[in-house]
C-alpha cells in the first residue's frame, strides 16, 4: 500500500513537473485520472449536473493557475478536491441562515417524489435532494471525510450547527431510503 | 432503548449503502476542450504558469475593448431585451439567476458554432469572466468601493450584450 503511494507520489512529481515546463499532454493526463472524482464531488455538494460541470473544469483551470503554489506536502488529488472545495463554497455562496433555518417545520416539506419508483431508494438522488446546507455538510463529513472542526472552518459556520445538520441530514436520507 | 438499538442498526446501513457509492462519476459532456481552451488562452497571455496574481483591472479594460470591438462590427439583428442591473448590495445575488440563464443558452449556441468561431467566442467569454472573477473578488475586499462597483456594473452589462449578440448571431 505504501508502494503504491510512493508511486502515486512520483507520478504526480513527474506530471506536475512537466506541466510545469508546459507539457499540455501531462495536464491532460492529471485531468483524466482525476476528472471522475473531482466531478463527483462538485456533483454531490451542488445536486445539479450543468452546474457541477461548469465546476468541475473551473476547478481545473484554477488547479492549473496554481499548480506553481502546489508543495507536494500532500497528495495533488488531495490539493485539487480542496480547490475543488473552496471553489464550489466560494460560488454557491450559501447564506448563514441556510443553516441556521427552522429545520424542523421546512424538512417536514420535504418528500421524495413517489411517482419514481426506481429512483426512490436510489442514494445519489438522496443526496441531491437534501436541503443546500444540510446536503454540503453530509458530502463533506460522510463522503469527503472532514471533521466537524474542518467543515465549521470550510462554511462559517459554529461546530454545533455542522453537527445539526448532518442529523438533518441522515434523519432525512433514513427516511427517503426507508433504512 | 429499542429507538437507540434502531436508530443505530440504521446507521449502520447508511454506512454501508455510502461505502458502494462510486467514488467516481462520468461528467455527461467531455470538458477537457474547454479546459484545455482556458489553459491555452491564458498560457498565450503569460506563456508560464507561475505568474503573479492576476490585476482586475487590464482584464476589465481587455474586457471592454473586445466587446466593444465585436459591437461595432456587428449589425444586431433584433434589439437585447432590457435587463436592468442594479448597482447596490446584492444585485449580483439578485441578477445571478436571469445571468445563469443566458449563460446555460450561451453555452448550448457555443456548442453548434464551428471549432473557429467557438474558439474565438468562448475566449472573449473567458476575458470577461475573468474580468467579473476578479472585480468580485477586489468587491469582497472593499465592498463599498464606487469604481469598484461600476465597473462590475458596466462589465455584467457588457457580458449580457455578448450573450445576446451572440444568441442573435445563430439565428
Amino acid at each position: 500500500m505504501e508502494i503504491t503511494q510512493v508511486n502515486d507520489r512520483d507520478t504526480d512529481r513527474h506530471l506536475i513537473a512537466s506541466v510545469l515546463e508546459g507539457d499540455m499532454r501531462a495536464f491532460e493526463a492529471l485531468y483524466m485520472r482525476e476528472k471522475g472524482r473531482v466531478y463527483a464531488l462538485c456533483f454531490r455538494m451542488v445536486g445539479q449536473a450543468a452546474l457541477a460541470e461548469e465546476l468541475t473544469q473551473e476547478a481545473f483551470v484554477q488547479a492549473w493557475r496554481k499548480l506553481d503554489q502546489f508543495r507536494g506536502d500532500s497528495k495533488f488529488s488531495t490539493w485539487l478536491y480542496r480547490i475543488t472545495t473552496n471553489l464550489v463554497l466560494d460560488r454557491v455562496r450559501l447564506k448563514k441562515h441556510a443553516f441556521e433555518q427552522n429545520m424542523d417545520e421546512l424538512d417536514e416539506n420535504l418528500i421524495m417524489p413517489s411517482d419514481h419508483p426506481d429512483t426512490k431508494r436510489d442514494l445519489e438522488s438522496g443526496i441531491s435532494r437534501l436541503p443546500d446546507g444540510a446536503r454540503m455538510v453530509f458530502v463533506l463529513y460522510e463522503i469527503q471525510g472532514h471533521t466537524h472542526e474542518e467543515i465549521a472552518n470550510l462554511l462559517g459556520v459554529a461546530v454545533g450547527t455542522s453537527k445539526a445538520q448532518l442529523h438533518r441530514a441522515k434523519k432525512l436520507m433514513r427516511n427517503w431510503l426507508e433504512l | 432503548m429499542n429507538d437507540d438499538i434502531l436508530n443505530l442498526e440504521q446507521e449502520k446501513r447508511l454506512k454501508q449503502a455510502l461505502a458502494q457509492l462510486p467514488k467516481e462519476l462520468e461528467p455527461e459532456h467531455d470538458l477537457w476542450p474547454g479546459i484545455k481552451q482556458q489553459v491555452l488562452f491564458q498560457q498565450k497571455k503569460s506563456p508560464v504558469v507561475s505568474k503573479p496574481k492576476w490585476n482586475w483591472m487590464p482584464s476589465a479594460v481587455a474586457a471592454s475593448f473586445i466587446v466593444a470591438m465585436i459591437s461595432l462590427g456587428l449589425n444586431f439583428r433584433q434589439p437585447a431585451p432590457n435587463i436592468t442591473v442594479v448597482q447596490g448590495s446584492g444585485f449580483i445575488e439578485q441578477y445571478q439567476p436571469v445571468r445563469n440563464d443566458m449563460r446555460e443558452r450561451f453555452n448550448e449556441r457555443l456548442l453548434k458554432m464551428s471549432p473557429e468561431t467557438r474558439e474565438v467566442v468562448g475566449q472573449n467569454m473567458l476575458v470577461i469572466e475573468q474580468a467579473v472573477n476578479e472585480i468580485q473578488q477586489a468587491l469582497e475586499q472593499d465592498p463599498n468601493n464606487l469604481e469598484l462597483n461600476l465597473l462590475l456594473n458596466e462589465i455584467l452589462q457588457q457580458e449580457k450584450n455578448f450573450m445576446l449578440t451572440t444568441e442573435t448571431l445563430s439565428l
